[in-house]
Parts: C-alpha cells; sequence; structure tokens
C-alpha cells in the first residue's frame, strides 16, 4: 500500500492513433495488461489505460488515451490531441492502405498538437510476415522523411518483437523527459501533456502535509 | 426612416443622447479605451450610429449643429469591450421601443468581448469583423430557442453553414438565461471553442459538440436533461461538466468520460447509490458534487460513495470536502469486507503501480 499509486513524479499523456482495425487497442492492452487480447471489440469513442515505467530513475505515470480509427468518431477523438505529450501513430503491416493514410493523420497530429509533442510510428502485426504488404524500409524512410520515430512491433508475439511494443512507449518517454531535461517543453504550459508531481507526500494528504508544514516550524 | 422618425418625436431626446455619447467620444475616449471596463452601448446610440452610416456623409441637421461622427466611429474601432442591453418596452415616455430599432456591428473593428442583455437578435443586420475579433460572447435574456439565432443572427438562410460564418477567434461562449431548446449545429461555427455555459435553458439532450476540439469546460445548469447515454461519444477531452438542477438518475452515460476533472451533478434525481457506481474508473476525476439528491440523504453516504473509488477515494472532494481519515479507514474496511463476502481477489489494477 506503502508504494501506492502516487508514487510518482510526472503524468504524461498519449495518445493512440490510426486507422481501424490496425491494433491500437491491442497495442495498449499489451502495454498495460501484457496480454493479447485476441477478440478485441471496436473501440466506442475512447478507451483508457495507464502504467506507471521508470526513466533515468524517475517514476513516470504514463495516461495512455486509445482512440476509436472509426470514422464515424473521428471528430469526437480529435479533442484528444489536445494535451498529448506522445502520440504513437499505428498502422497495419499487412494493409497498405492504413499506412497511406498516415500522411492524414500526421497531418491531423501536427495541428492539433503542440510542436514539442513526440510522434512515434508504430507497423503493427510484424509477426504476420508472410502477409506483409508495406516493407520495413519504405516506412521506415517515411519516419525519416517526418521526423518520427519508427519500429515495426507486434501486439500478439511476446518476445523478441514483442518487446518492441514497450519499446515504442518507454522510447517516447524517454524522449518527452529529454525535452523536459533541456527546457524545451515547459512544464507550465496547460497543454504540454505533462504534469509535475511533488513525489513524496500523497498531494491531497492532509494530515502529512500538516505534519511536515509543523516539521519545518519546530525549528 | 426609423431615424427621422425617432428625430421627429423625440428630437430633444436623441440628440441629447447623441451628443452626450459624442462629448465622451472625444474627450473621453482615451479614458474609456485605458479603462479595462466594458463600455456600455444603449440600442439608441447603436441604432444611430448604424443609421448616420448609412446616410450620404457628413450628415448635417437642419435645425442643430452639424454631428461630427468621426469620433465616435474612432471609439468604436478601438473598442474591446462592450455592453449592451435592450429594452422591449417603451423608451421613457415615447412610442419607441428600443429593440424594435435595427442596428450593426461593422464600426467595431477590434472587438474581443461583447454582451448583449435583453435584446432582440432580430434586429441586428450585420455583425461587421465580429467574427474574426470577438474572443468572448454572452448573450443573456434573449427569446433565442436555438443557436443558429444568435450566431447566425445576421444570416437569412440560418441551419447553412458557410465557412465565412466561422467565429475564428470565439473560446467563451455564454448563451444563459435563453430558450434554447436544443444545441444545433451551428454551433460547429466556433470551432475554437473553450468554455460552453448554458445555464438555465430548455435543453433536453447534448448534442452536436463532438466537432468542438477544444471544448474543455460545459455549464448545463437548470435544464430539462434527462438522459445521457454514451457522452464520451459526444463530448470529447473535457474537464469540467456542470449538470446541477437538471433531471439525472444515472451516471452510466459518463463512465468513460475520462477525462473529467470535475463533475457537478447537483440537485439531479439520483437516488440510488448504484447509480454512482460508473464513477469510479474515472481515473482524473476530483470534484464531485452530488448534494440535492435523495442519494445524498443515504446513511453513510459518503463513505458509500467514495468506495466506489477504490485506492483514489482520498483524492475526491465529494461535496467541496476531502475525506477525513475516519472516512477513509471505513472505506478501506468495506471493501475488504466485500473481499471476503463476495470471495474474490482484489482487482489488481494497481499492480503496477508497484
Amino acid at each position: 500500500m506503502s508504494a501506492g499509486p502516487y508514487n510518482y513524479s510526472y503524468i504524461f499523456k498519449y495518445i493512440i492513433i490510426g486507422d481501424m482495425g490496425v491494433g491500437k487497442s491491442c497495442l495498449l492492452h499489451q502495454f498495460t495488461e501484457k496480454k493479447f487480447m485476441a477478440d478485441c471489440p471496436h473501440t466506442i469513442g475512447v478507451e483508457f489505460g495507464t502504467r506507471i515505467i521508470e526513466v533515468s530513475g524517475q517514476k513516470i505515470k504514463l495516461q495512455i488515451w486509445d482512440t476509436a480509427g472509426q470514422e464515424r468518431f473521428r471528430a469526437v477523438t480529435r479533442s484528444y490531441y489536445r494535451g498529448a505529450a506522445g502520440a504513437l501513430m499505428v498502422y497495419d503491416i499487412t494493409r497498405r492502405s492504413t499506412y497511406n493514410h498516415l500522411s492524414s493523420w500526421l497531418t491531423d497530429t501536427r495541428n492539433l498538437t503542440n510542436p514539442s509533442t513526440v510522434i512515434f510510428l508504430i507497423g503493427n502485426k510484424c509477426d504476420l510476415e508472410g502477409q506483409r504488404d508495406v516493407t520495413y524500409e519504405e516506412a521506415s524512410k517515411f519516419a525519416e522523411e517526418n521526423g518520427l520515430m519508427f519500429v515495426e512491433a507486434s501486439a500478439r508475439q511476446m518476445g523478441n518483437r514483442g518487446d518492441n511494443v514497450e519499446e515504442a512507449f518507454l522510447e517516447t518517454a524517454k524522449k518527452i523527459y529529454q525535452s523536459i531535461q533541456d527546457g524545451r517543453l515547459d512544464l507550465n504550459a496547460a497543454e504540454s501533456g505533462v504534469q509535475h508531481k511533488p513525489s513524496q507526500p500523497g498531494r491531497n494528504n492532509l494530515s502529512a502535509d500538516q505534519q511536515a508544514s509543523k516539521d519545518n516550524c519546530a525549528c | 426612416m426609423v431615424f427621422q422618425k425617432i428625430f421627429c418625436q423625440q428630437r430633444k431626446l436623441s440628440v441629447t443622447n447623441l451628443q452626450y455619447s459624442l462629448k465622451a467620444d472625444g474627450k473621453e475616449a482615451d479614458i474609456i479605451l485605458s479603462t479595462n471596463k466594458p463600455h456600455n452601448f444603449s440600442i439608441l446610440e447603436l441604432h444611430a450610429i448604424s443609421e448616420f452610416l448609412r446616410k450620404p456623409y457628413p450628415m448635417v441637421d437642419n435645425t442643430e449643429s452639424s454631428i461630427d461622427l468621426s469620433p465616435v466611429l474612432d471609439l468604436c474601432s478601438q473598442l474591446s469591450l462592450v455592453n449592451i442591453t435592450g429594452s422591449f418596452n417603451h423608451y421613457l415616455h415615447s412610442n419607441i421601443v428600443l429593440n424594435k430599432l435595427s442596428f450593426e456591428f461593422s464600426p467595431f473593428k477590434n472587438l474581443k468581448f461583447l454582451n448583449m442583455k435583453n435584446v432582440a437578435l432580430d434586429t441586428i443586420f450585420s455583425l461587421g469583423n465580429l467574427r474574426s475579433t470577438l474572443e468572448r460572447l454572452n448573450v443573456d435574456n434573449t427569446n433565442a430557442t436555438s443557436v443558429c439565432q444568435i450566431l447566425q443572427c445576421d444570416v437569412i438562410h440560418k441551419y447553412n453553414l458557410e465557412g465565412s460564418q466561422k467565429w475564428d477567434r470565439l473560446e467563451t461562449l455564454n448563451l444563459s438565461n435563453n430558450n434554447l431548446t436544443e444545441i444545433d449545429n451551428t454551433i460547429s461555427l466556433v470551432p475554437r471553442l473553450k468554455n460552453l455555459i448554458l445555464n438555465n435553458n430548455k435543453l433536453s439532450s447534448i448534442s452536436n459538440l463532438s466537432d468542438l476540439s477544444n471544448l474543455s469546460y460545459l455549464s448545463l445548469c437548470k435544464n430539462l436533461i434527462t438522459i445521457c447515454n454514451d457522452l464520451h461519444t459526444k463530448v470529447g477531452n473535457i474537464l469540467t461538466l456542470n449538470l446541477s438542477q437538471n433531471n439525472i438518475v444515472t451516471t452510466k452515460g459518463f463512465s468513460k468520460l475520462y477525462s473529467l476533472e470535475n463533475l457537478d451533478l447537483s440537485c439531479n434525481k439520483i437516488t440510488d447509490i448504484s447509480e454512482i457506481q460508473y464513477l469510479g474508473d474515472l481515473p482524473c476525476l476530483e470534484n464531485l458534487v452530488l448534494t440535492g439528491n435523495s442519494v445524498a440523504t443515504t446513511v453513510d453516504y459518503r463513505i458509500k460513495i467514495l468506495e466506489f473509488f477504490g485506492e483514489r477515494a482520498k483524492d475526491i472532494c465529494l461535496d467541496n470536502e476531502k475525506p477525513c481519515q475516519s472516512e477513509l479507514d471505513k472505506v478501506s474496511l468495506l471493501r475488504a469486507l466485500r473481499i471476503v463476502k463476495e470471495g474474490k481477489t482484489p482487482n489488481l489494477t494497481s499492480s503496477f503501480n508497484q
């Protein structure tokens, strides 16, 4: 209990975007629950997940907004770009159309987030090598041209490639943390997508605060 | 000519009125501009200015001295905060009804805040460039029944959305105390809207808000809202939602509004404590108000509500009051008892938090 859910110093907000059926919810599930969800229902509007990770010895809570890929929810999911510190843009390596739509996803991301938002491109379902429709080189070139970080991953396959799911979330966090260290990301800006939490006392733990102030007074 | 009519019937009145404003404008314009208070306009003044602008210029009144309008227009073009109050009664002892006089906003080039009270919207024949400068609009006490009557008050074919009708900079829209019956699709003409306040209207549903990707504050106090299903598909990344004084019976529709931080459901019709359980999974919720519901009179009400939030109970400010330690202890006890009773292991959602 003492290592409760408030023992972290930052909150980073992520958004996962991409066409319908590319496996956004499965990536989230894999990352937060470490399980593959075989029959994942269509997301209605938005789903949510959290996990606490560690970057450079700092505990960071990731708040992840998993948006619906269906066109009919596009308007409502657009609002979640606001205040996202990281955006995971997902396509399906077995369906070229999902790759072709990346530029429109990227435009949305660039328009609706702030310049310091880290964008990570994920080619999902790389366990289905036989059905591959987009080569690694092609996507890698696209990522490079647009200044995105890129990885191919599989939410289904744990082990070598499944780890890439983990890597995508962690690398994004590292880059955001780096921006904070460099002072490029303003923690006080409302839409930065990053909140700093004083790590020690639970912020609403009145008795602890009072205790602390008493200690300070007894000088 | 309405304007001449004023002159004939109310010559003295109208002229003094204008001269008053002229004087103020010529000498005190700088003072008006330097104070950060909204300048009050009467409908009569606005009407007179509008009529002047329609005339060949300069207009010289036969009997009175000529009136130079340039200081007035100069002031208008620089004003950023304006209050307008209308009236449906006869003006003083005349037969003039202020809200029948038409006026326009084209002299205002730099207006950021506009507050209109008790105004007849159909008398506004042009919004000038209000759509590209205004940041905050309050429209109070009109008989408008739909949003289009306000946002498209100068447009003949309402509901017909055109890009040129967009309110490019408007961020706060307060349409309280009108007779709005629905939020129609003209609300999407305000793409940058952050705060929407529609208190005291006759709204029965929440609709057409999904296009507003910046909306973070929504207040719908004192309306007729009964059912709110799947709110997360209707409003996106919202932080504050005020639905006090409606007819809501359950919180089911709020269960996926994960971004919500403040929720006011006071004075609704929630009777059963289990109807609150859907709020338990909202990860960002900090302030919850449930007073004025019959559920708030249940025995051990606070503890039962706080129990839904599990580990987060200590962060929930319920009815403007943080839980005290004894309440938190009881919540932990209740949770433990429940686990024993139901014979299931605790839900280890926090397993990653260690």
